[in-house]
């Protein structure tokens, strides 16, 4: 058998070896649950990556893999990646209790798969943090995000304009009369595109990304508004020994309506130049370097809108619209970067009880460069999701 | 790729035009008293808390800490709204008389009324708990009662 030692895979062993008879549910003690899902997506792609092994871009939506010119590549995958096992143990402390969380996926990108006679499908943590009071520290969504308005779809990443990133992060959220506000101080990580187009990274950020939201809901729905500052550090090492700090920021308003009876209407939008890796899975970088270094912090404007409708108790359908744009100068980054990507999503989902839900979706994916050229991707997904 | 621009364009007026709508949303959700049963007790508030407990239980990208909050909630809200229907048994009384349900009836609706009251207590208690006979107790309610 193989075994991966990595932290998120020792942790992982680590929950399936707990003895289930510690399971304790008193209410002056502490009290483990274990749940999770298994879902099973068979993908049919009209514009496959390619290669010997099954691209994660393949089995998760990602505008910026979409390739261009057309592969006209088609493929069929089958694969588990999104089931997920989580834990949460309860710790009472005087009146309070101290609540922990961890949970996986099986979406390790490290190794794409061959698939001849084992499919990889390595655990990866996507979340692990403490909650006491008002006080969360450890890895979740950013603060950035409401998960309210996250749409119910079957693809992983979500359409583009999403904000779904996790990070490590410090939060204070306090409840008022007026709705829910939250303060954090989260993990920096700057992006950039280079003078050829590549993107590179750079690991000497020294402020903390600061992410503000306040939060309103009621049986009307749900309404959240954030705001964001960045500093985008780049690395004086890597271009003619330029360091340079620059500031940026971000708004973000999202939720979800409720429209008649469970209809709902579901939408995100953001503006800011520095919104480049916390939209879309980093389509865009959070800024442009020239050959001489200066530096060009990339404004993006981006968002989605999703119309749930339910046909009867258990049967509905999602239509979702998302859009992305970056306004980048064009005399300082090649013709080849992205400007503009969309897509859209239908599905239909049937839960013929609250612990399964089944259903098929077309996606489409629009992909744009600066110089006009152009890709699409089209792709058929069936789901079957089962919780415990 | 006009359709896609046009969707952003429409994103924007729906973004702007948002804080009217909750508003009168928000005005729409009083008690509505001069409607069949159900609407007159509370049907509304529990109406709603439903849908926003099924809608949680649907829900793929809460954690299950965020999941459990939400609920306590929701379930919280549902034991108000239970309890206050089932204490104020002078009005329940005459609400159901003035129905005109047989004695039967009433006493199924009451037997649900509690039915309901008890669920959510116990999910307050455990908010890990299938909240599916819950879901199934307002679900034969509503079948039974909706149009009376």
């Amino acid at each position: 058998m193989y075994l991966r030692l990595n932290m998120p895979g020792c942790f992982f062993y680590l929950l399936l070896l707990f003895p289930l008879s510690t399971y304790a549910e008193h209410d002056s003690g502490p009290s483990l649950s274990i749940g999770g899902r298994i879902k099973l997506d068979a993908i049919y792609n009209d514009n496959s990556i390619g290669g010997i092994r099954t691209s994660k871009s393949d089995l998760a939506f990602s505008p910026g893999a979409i390739p261009l010119p057309d592969n006209n590549k088609n493929s069929l995958d089958f694969n588990l990646r999104e089931s997920r096992l989580w834990a949460t143990l309860k710790l009472p402390i005087s009146e309070q209790s101290l609540s922990t969380y961890v949970e996986f996926d099986f979406f390790d990108s490290k190794r794409d798969s061959a698939g001849r006679a084992h499919v990889a499908n390595e655990p990866r943590l996507r979340h692990l943090y403490a909650s006491f009071m008002n006080l969360t520290a450890g890895k979740t969504y950013t603060t950035f995000v409401n998960m309210a308005a996250y749409p119910e779809i079957n693809d992983a990443n979500g359409p583009v304009g999403v904000l779904s990133i996790r990070q490590e992060l410090i939060r204070f959220n306090k409840q008022l009369s007026f709705g829910d506000v939250s303060i954090a101080l989260e993990n920096p990580e700057s992006t950039f595109t280079s003078a050829s187009g590549s993107s590179f990274q750079v690991n000497d950020d020294q402020v903390p990304d600061i992410i503000g939201k306040i939060e309103l809901s009621g049986d009307w729905g749900n309404w959240s508004i954030s705001a964001m500052a960045r500093e985008i550090n780049t690395d004086g090492k890597v271009i003619n020994g330029v360091d340079k700090e620059l500031w940026g920021g971000a708004i973000s308003t999202a939720g979800r309506l409720f429209i008649k009876d469970q209809d709902n209407l579901r939408f995100t939008l953001s503006y800011g130049n520095a919104l480049g890796r916390y939209m879309s899975y980093n389509i865009f970088n959070d800024a442009a370097m020239d050959n001489t270094g200066k530096t060009n912090l990339t404004e993006i404007l981006a968002g989605y809108i999703a119309y749930q409708h339910w046909w009867n108790n258990t049967l509905r359908s999602s239509f979702i619209a998302g859009a992305a744009y970056a306004n980048q100068d064009t005399s300082k980054v090649p013709s080849t970067v992205n400007k503009f990507f969309a897509s859209s999503n239908v599905n239909l989902l049937w839960s013929p009880n609250l612990k399964t839900t089944v259903g098929v979706e077309w996606l489409h994916g629009y992909r744009e460069r600066e110089n006009g050229n152009n890709a699409h991707l089209n792709r058929i997904q069936f789901s079957a999701v089962y919780k415990f | 790729m006009f359709f896609y621009k046009s969707v952003f364009f429409l994103l924007i007026i729906f973004a702007s035009s948002n804080a009217l709508y909750a508003e009168q949303l928000f005005s729409e959700n009083s008690v509505e008293t001069d409607k069949p049963l159900l609407k007159t007790i509370h049907s509304r508030q529990l109406r709603s808390i439903m849908l926003r407990l099924n809608a949680l239980a649907y829900d793929r990208e809460y954690t299950q800490l965020e999941l459990n909050k939400l609920r306590a909630k929701q379930i919280n809200q549902l034991v108000n709204v239970a309890s206050e229907l089932l204490s104020n048994t002078n009005q329940l009384t005459y609400i159901l008389n003035e129905s005109g349900l047989s004695e039967e009836e009433k006493l199924t609706f009451k037997a649900m009324a509690n039915q309901l009251y008890k669920e959510a207590l116990s999910l307050q208690h455990d908010v890990n708990r299938s909240s599916q006979y819950l879901l199934d107790t307002c679900n034969t309610c509503h079948k039974l009662f909706r149009n009376r």
